[in-house]
This record gives structure tokens, sequence and C-alpha cells, in this order.
């Protein structure tokens, strides 16, 4: 045992302390009302009643099985497409255009995609817009279930449009961590075809990294609420968005329907998680022969390039999605009328903009001010964790794997527990403590979910590092702090910048949290832009999806300059 | 034949209780006031309000109110620069999607113990909000009777500023505005419009797909279901008593056979509904629908005066009348600047305040005074204001139906949902 090992556990447990803790109170003051303890309306009985009334409600059974299959299908088609485009575009010409193009597609928040998406491709999006009335023959929009469907396709296909570039992020960054063409090689040179190597080798060897990313996305999926108001069935709509209902709703004896449900989403959350899990276990016992049986003989080098066609296609598809979701926001705000079939407005205007800007200085401000510490924050943190756990993981041998994958499941907890499950308890927590609305308070809330986000982006580079490096500066510096960051920072700083990016756009995007506990207090962009939404004015919800987007859009494009700027005459590192 | 006598006895029974209001009203009045007649110059004079006023000076406003419309967001804005020159009260909006996420804060500060300094000063609310907040003694001291202002409302002609959704106000919330359930329609695609329930369900056999309403538990989607209900029910008596649990089927069955015919001639065959009004008026504008729904008699002008609605889009309501409510501005019972939302919701009412708002250009709302106790200047400035190219005059707009017995919502919306939302 030696002091780093010390200073690395206690860090731990201060982490813990800070954002564990606070969720299993939040838990605690959800399952309270779940089970029928609510004094503030007068229910005071320990009951199975709340349970019972989500469980009859006439919506949960519909509404469940629609978030089951939009969230399973979401999550794995998503990450299946994103294994298969590593496989496929790995070393070739295109995958460092990709890597470095991730970073764009991730700055898109979910919620302004969506609603751009939307004003694509439903009946009366531009998409239709463009073909009437010449090629549809269409005067009026037809009446076509695509967005809002009752299977919540859209929300499924908007879903895995998200989450596909995150994926591959996790997924470049698990590549990072070993020598990947090496494998290939010595792959190929033994007779194992491309797609064979790479699964029986390379995706072996990346899937626990991309374990957690897989859950938590998982998770995400299905407690998603914004997009699923935008995109996902309405009657019923998904269970999250339900439950959301019950907590708004204007009879107060439904918060503790709210409270149940959000309970039994979050048993739900876990024993998917489970079955996965389970899954994963018997799928390595059942292929255990196939792993190590050799190389098999198939003729399909034909079959491979046009494999690899499709997979350019796929990456051009999503990009192509991407830019016209945020063109059309664009033409959007831009608007004064654009009735349907015209392709373009009829009257144009600044005014939304000038509207927008006018109103949002104080959003705007308060959206970078709570970003930008939380992620400085969380950048600091995760340096912190992730020095003392490289120089743990060089002194200790045996335990190293335990307390770090402990950390791992800590920090991760914020992201596999549905938002909604905890955050009405945070929020009585917050006020009983009297430090709801206070901007501490708030930048703590999005800690908890930057962090996990930042540790995802940094770990892989942090524990690669090779401290010799350091060592070395150490003996001719004579100063450990000085080599820190002369040397380690240094080398590191573009991965660095990058998290923090990611960082910052993960605190943009953050709504639940801020109203739960902001309390009126702080807005953001995000809260004024879901407020705005609800009034249906497509004209102002796309100038304000759009403002969403330019501030990550914005601290990405620093992430990518600043290193490039300040590092020009050491590119040797 | 028979429809005729229910109805006009349904009418009598709602005159009955706005007589009954007036009397009681009058009687509080004659015994309140005995002495000198107070007027709003009077109250304004006294020392209780003049202290409110010293107090209010310097403090911050959090007012809690729906910020799904820019129109509305403009409106507030105006009003928080007026306070503040006038009065040096400071207000901030703070926009919310649900009202209901207000009574949630509530409950969450009342659970914490946290009686004084609470994170909302005013919030605007009505119906079913306002009974919970009620109900759950989240509300402060009845207070409107302390502003001048109030003396000007027309409580005598406008019944729901006294009861709220059927839900006696007692001076907890002051009337901020009026609002009546009109329909919208597209001259482009439609000559005649429907009159009532039945001719919507011809208009749309016609036009199929063109018409829908948001899924209840939304507050319009709720509402066309009473409206519904209240055109359909035989016995219209039953809507001002409390819902009966035993009868409800056989009593609302006309009610489902309509929704039963009607779904499958709306947008998307009644399979995916709008989320809110707001979005129906979005789907009017790009023509997916033709026939749209709005509480504000005034809606169409305003929103084609900027361009969210084409010229073509007029108003028009049922013949048997629609369904007419006012909306409230609320103060907690742990509100940490109680002087200031006082100051402010009295502007609220101020004649200047109404009269603004109602012009179709600004927002349309319907004001809450009765002309007749304003002054000669404030009447014309009222009658002044342009009719906006969408809007029903008075006499077109018809008669205001009650809204039903507070119990009837939640008994309307869980048999909706166990219809229709599966």
């Amino acid at each position: 045992m030696t002091a780093t090992k010390y200073k690395f556990i206690l860090v731990s447990m201060c982490a813990g302390g800070l954002f564990i803790l606070p969720i299993l109170t939040g838990l605690l003051g959800t399952w309270l009302p779940a089970l029928g303890y609510l004094p503030s309306i007068g229910a005071r009985q320990v009951t199975m009643a709340p349970l019972l009334a989500v469980l009859s409600h006439p919506s949960s059974y519909s509404s469940i099985q629609a978030t089951l299959s939009s969230a399973l299908l979401a999550t794995a088609a998503a990450f299946v497409i994103s294994q298969w485009l590593c496989m496929q575009l790995y070393s070739s010409r295109s995958w460092s255009w990709i890597k470095r193009s991730i970073a764009l597609l991730l700055a898109v928040p979910h919620l302004a995609f969506a609603i751009g998406f939307a004003f694509l491709i439903s009946p009366s999006g531009w998409i239709m817009r463009l073909l009437s009335p010449g090629i549809s023959g269409f005067d009026v929009p037809p009446d076509w279930l695509i967005i809002n469907d009752s299977y919540a396709l859209s929300l499924t296909l908007v879903l895995v449009l998200k989450e596909i570039p995150f994926f591959l992020l996790m997924s470049v960054a698990a590549i990072g961590s070993f020598d990947v063409t090496k494998t290939l090689h010595v792959a190929a040179s033994l007779g194992y075809s491309r797609s064979q190597a790479w699964l029986k080798l390379v995706f072996v060897q990346m899937y626990p990294q991309l374990r957690l990313p897989l859950y938590a996305v998982l998770s995400y999926s299905l407690s998603v609420v914004d997009l699923s108001i935008i995109l996902g069935p309405t009657a019923p709509p998904t269970f999250a968005v339900l439950i959301n209902q019950w907590y708004s709703d204007a009879n107060t004896d439904f918060r503790l329907l709210g409270a149940a449900g959000a309970s039994l989403l979050l048993l739900l959350v876990i024993f998917l998680l489970a079955v996965i899990f389970a899954f994963e276990k018997l799928l390595s016992i059942v292929f255990k022969d196939w792993l190590v049986a050799g190389p098999m003989r198939t003729g399909q080098s034909y079959a491979a390039s046009g494999q690899r066609v499709m997979a350019k296609f796929t990456v051009v598809a999503i990009w192509i999605s991407t830019l016209l979701a945020l063109l059309v926001l664009l033409i959007w705000s831009l608007t004064q009328q654009w009735r349907f079939p015209l392709a373009l407005p009829s009257k144009w205007s600044l005014k939304y903009w000038q509207k927008s800007w006018q109103q949002l200085p104080e959003a705007l401000f308060n959206t970078a001010l709570v970003g930008f510490i939380s992620a400085l924050i969380a950048v600091a943190i995760v340096i912190a964790l992730l020095h003392w756990q490289s120089q743990c993981n060089r002194s200790v041998g045996s335990s190293k794997l335990r307390s770090s994958q402990l950390l791992l499941w800590l920090i991760y907890l914020p992201m596999l527990v549905p938002q909604v499950s905890f955050l009405f308890g945070i929020q009585v927590l917050l006020v009983s403590l009297g430090l709801d609305g206070q901007l501490a308070s708030l930048v703590w809330a999005h800690l908890i979910f930057v962090l996990p986000y930042c540790y995802l982006t940094l770990a892989e580079v942090f524990l690669k590092f090779d401290n010799r490096y350091l060592q070395q500066a150490i003996i001719l510096s004579q100063s450990r702090w000085k080599s820190f960051w002369m040397i380690k920072i240094s080398m590191l700083f573009k991965p660095i910048a990058f998290s923090f990016a990611i960082s910052f756009s993960v605190s943009v995007s953050q709504y639940l949290p801020t109203l739960y506990v902001a309390g009126g207090r702080i807005n953001t962009i995000t809260t004024e832009t879901v407020a705005l939404a609800s009034g249906g004015d497509d004209r102002i919800s796309a100038s304000f999806a759009l403002w969403q987007f330019w501030l990550p859009l914005l601290v990405f494009g620093a992430a990518i300059a600043i290193p490039q700027l300040f590092f020009r005459q050491r590119k040797g590192l | 034949m028979s429809i005729t006598l229910k109805k006009s006895s349904f009418s009598a029974t709602f005159k009955g209780i706005g007589q009954l209001l007036i009397t009681v009203s009058l009687f509080a009045a004659s015994t309140a006031h005995s002495a000198p007649a107070q007027t709003p110059a009077t109250i304004a004079e006294s020392p209780a309000w003049q202290q409110t006023l010293a107090s209010a000076k310097g403090q911050t406003v959090y007012f809690n109110a729906w910020g799904g419309s820019e129109t509305i967001n403009e409106y507030i804005r105006w009003a928080a620069k007026q306070v503040k020159s006038q009065y040096g009260v400071t207000v901030k909006q703070v926009k919310v999607t649900d009202t209901g996420n207000v009574v949630s804060r509530l409950l969450a500060e009342k659970s914490a113990g946290r009686t004084s300094s609470g994170s909302i000063d005013l919030v605007w609310i009505n119906g079913e909000n306002f009974k919970s907040m009620k109900d759950n003694a989240l509300l402060a001291q009845p207070y409107t009777q302390q502003l001048p202002n109030y003396l000007l409302v027309d409580t005598e002609n406008k019944p729901s500023t006294l009861y709220d959704f059927t839900t006696a106000v007692d001076n907890l919330e002051a009337p901020w505005g009026m609002a009546q359930l009109v329909f919208m329609y597209d001259t482009a695609h439609i000559n005649n419009h429907p009159q009532d329930m039945q001719s919507l369900l011809s208009t749309l056999q016609g036009h199929r797909g063109r018409f829908s309403y948001p899924a209840p538990p939304s507050f319009h989607g709720t509402s066309f279901i009473k409206q519904a209900l209240i055109e359909l029910i035989a016995d219209k008596s039953l809507l001002s008593k409390p819902v009966v649990t035993a009868d409800f089927s056989r009593v609302t069955a006309p009610l489902w056979a309509y929704l039963d015919q009607l779904h499958p001639l709306m947008w998307r065959s009644g399979r995916s509904f709008p989320s809110s009004a707001g979005q129906m008026k979005n789907l009017l504008n790009n023509g997916e629908l033709f026939i749209s729904l709005s509480f504000n008699p005034n809606d169409a002008s305003n929103a084609i005066a900027n361009d969210e609605l084409p010229e073509s889009i007029k108003t028009y309501v049922h013949s048997q009348g629609t369904l007419g409510n006012t909306h409230f501005v609320a103060i907690p019972f742990n509100a940490t600047a109680k002087e200031g939302a006082k100051v402010f919701a009295n502007f609220l009412m101020s004649p200047a305040a109404q009269v603004r708002k109602a012009s179709p250009q600004i927002w349309g709302d319907p004001t809450v005074l009765a002309m007749h106790k304003l002054t000669q200047a404030q009447r014309q400035s009222f009658s002044e204001l342009p009719l906006g190219q969408a809007t029903l005059t008075t006499e077109q707009l018809g008669a205001v139906l009650l809204e039903p017995h507070a119990s009837w919502v939640a008994a309307l919306e869980q048999e909706w949902l166990s219809r229709y939302a599966k």
C-alpha cells in the first residue's frame, strides 16, 4: 500500500460522498411517496396502493411496451451499427476523418436535432414541401402518421442517429487502447478474414470498455423525456413522459403515481441491465469454442468491399440528416411566414433572432457559466482520479482491477439511474437544506451528469499514458508538480480540451436537473427552449434550438483550435 | 323540442347560480363595508395600501407563468417594466411548461417545512391547479380585497371571477383575464363551419383527418371533452353537481358514442394527438388541420397579425354556446415578496394594463373589468380597441357555458384514457 493508493481511495470516497449519497437520498425521497408517504398532501400511510394504481392505470401497459421496444431497438441498432462501422472503416482513408468529425455530431444537442428532424420528416415537413405539389401531387399535407407513431419508430430512429456518434467516440477510445493494426496483421497472416479477425480478436477486447456506455445508452433511451414529447407516441406517451405528466398533474394525488412510476422505471432499468449482463455471459459461453476455432475459409472479398461502401454510405447518411436538420432549423429561424407546400418561406425575417438575442443574454450567460464551471471541475477531478489510478495500476498489481472497477461503477451510476427516479427526491433534499436555486447547487447537479462523460472521454488516453516520461521529467526538473503540468498535461492537452468540450455540451443539454434544482431562479438556454417549445411557434423553437447548438459548437471549436495554436511548435508531442 | 326544453332548464340552472352569486356578493359587500362606499381611490390612499407599496419597493417578484407564447411573454415584460418604473418592483417571469410543476415545487417546499422565503411569489393559475393549491393549503391569506383595482372587476356578470371551475375563489387569486372556447377554421378549405358537435362530425366526413384536439389530461383536450359532454348529455343539470360514480357510464354514454364516431375522422385517425393548442395552431398554419381550437377569442387575429396563421382563418363558436372561464394570479403561502406580488397583481387588473392586454395586436385576452365601473375615458379606451379581423363580436361569441363541477374532470379523463390511450 502506498500513499497514492490512499489518496486514490480518499478521492474516490469524496466523489462517492458528493455524488452517490445525494442520488441515494434522492431515490429514497422518491420511494417514500411511491409507498404512499407524502405528508405535504396528507398521505401518511405506507401502502402499495400507488404502485397498484400505476399497474392498473389504463395507459401503463402499452406505454411501457412502447418504451421498451423503442429503447431496446434503438440501443441495439445504434450499438451494432457503430461496431459494424468500426469494423468496416477502421484504417480506411475515411477513418481519421470520421474520428475528427464525431465532435461536431456530438455537439448537436439531442433536443435541437429532434426538433430539426421533425421539421424535416413530418407530413408537412421540408422534404414533403420540396416534393409538393409537383412530385407528390399534394396541395395539403397528407394525413400520414410519420412522427408520433404508436410504435415509437420515429423516436427510435432519432435515438439511433444520435447514439451512433456516441458509440463511435467510445469505440475510438477503446480501439486506441491496444494495437489494432498489429492484431489485424497477425490475424490476416494466420488466414483470418477481416470480419472474423475483428469479431474474434478486436471486438472482444473492446467490449469491456463499451459495456458501460452501452448500459448508459439503454438507460437513457428508457427514460428520455424531451425527445419523446417531440417524436414519441402520444396516446399513450412513453413511460417517462407519462411519469412526468403524473408529476405535473393538477391533481396532487398523482404525485404518488409519479413517484411509483419512477420507481418502477428504475426497476425496469435494473432488470434490463441484468438481462443484458446475463446475455453477455451466455454469449461468451456459447461462442467460447467459436472464438478459438481458428479461421474459416469464406470467399467474401466481393461482399466485403460492398459492405465497406455501405458503411461509408451510412456515415454520410448520418451526416446529411444532421446537416439537413440544422439547415431546416436555420431556415425556420429566419422565417416570417412559410406555408405548405412552398419549398421556401414566403416571408423572411430576422425578427426571431433579434427577439431571442434580446431575451437570452441572461440565459446564455447562466448556461455558459454553469457549463464552464462544471466542466472545469469535472476535468480537474477526473485528471486527479486518473493520475492516481494510473500510478496505482503501476505500483499495485492484483487489487488494482477491483478498486478501479468499483470506481468506474460509482462514476457511472448517475448515467445508469433514470433522472426522473431521483430528481424529485433531490428537490426535496435541496429545499430542506435551503440550497435550491443556488448556482453552487446547480453546478453540483450538472457535475453529477457531466463527470461520467468526462471520465469516459479521458480514461483511455490517461491510463495509456506512459508515466516513464513523467519520471524522467521529475529526475530532470526535480519538481513533481512542474513535471506533471509541463509533461503529462501538455502531452494530453488535446484530449483534455476535447473532454472539456464534451462535458460542457452535456451540461448545456441538462433539462430536468436544471428544472428541479434551479427552482426557476437560474434559467438556462435549455429550460427556455423547452418552455417556448410548449407554445408551438416553429420560428421561435427553431431560433432557440439553434442557440442551444451554438454554445457547444463554440466550445468544441475552441477545443480543437486552442491546442493547435498553443502547441504548434511542439508537434512531436 | 325536448332538446330546447332541456337546454333552457340547463341555462336556467346556471342563471340561478349566477343570481345566487350576485346576491351573495352583494350581501358580502353590504356587510363588509357598510360605512362609506369603497372606491379604488379610497383603497389606494388607505394607509394599508400605502404600507404595501412601501414594503414592495425594491422587492423582486418571481412570477411563475406558462412561457410557451412569445406574445404573452412580451406582454409580461411590458408589465414588468411598468411596475418597475411606477413602484420600484422588479418582476421576473419564470417560464414554466406546466403549472403543475409549480405546484410540485410548492409541495416540496411545504414538505421541507419552508413556510417563508419560498421561491415563488406569484403564479398564473386557474381551474384544477387552483383547487389543488387551495385543498393543500399552498395559498397565502386572501388578498384580492386589499387591491384597489379589484373593485373594478366585473364579479356580477362574470361569475367565473368568483368561482374558478366551480371552486370558490375566496379572494385567494386575482382575476387576470377571461377565456372562452372558440374554434378556428380555414376558409380556404371549409365554406360552412360547424354549428355544434354533430355538424362537426358531418363537416369532417368531407374533410377526413383535418381536425383534432390535444389528448387529455392536456387542458385544451379536457375542455373539448367537457364541451362535447355539455352538448350531448341528456340531463345537463347533472353537470353542476358532483359526479355520481354509479351513474357515470350511463349518463356519459352519448359522449363516448360520439367520440367513437369522431376519432376515425380525425387527424391521424385519432391514433395520435397534438401535444398542445400551440401545436394545433401550427398544424392549422401548415394545412394539416382545417379546424383548431383555442381559449382566446382573439387568438386567430393575433396569430394572423404576426404571420403565425394565414388570413383565411376565421373564428366560430357552437350555437348553444361554449365553455368560458377566468384565469388568475395567486400568491403562494410562503412567498418571499408578498407585497411586491400584490402590487403587480393590482397593476395587472388596472384599466391601462387590461386595455393593452385586450388589444388584438398585443395579446387579445378579454378583460375582467366591468365597463360601468370605469371612468368615461377608460371606457372609451376599451371601446376604441379594434376588432381583430378574425374575432367575433360579443354578440357573436354568444352564451358562455359554465364549467361542469370540478369532480367531472378526473372521471372524464380516466374514462377517456381507458378508451383511447390504452
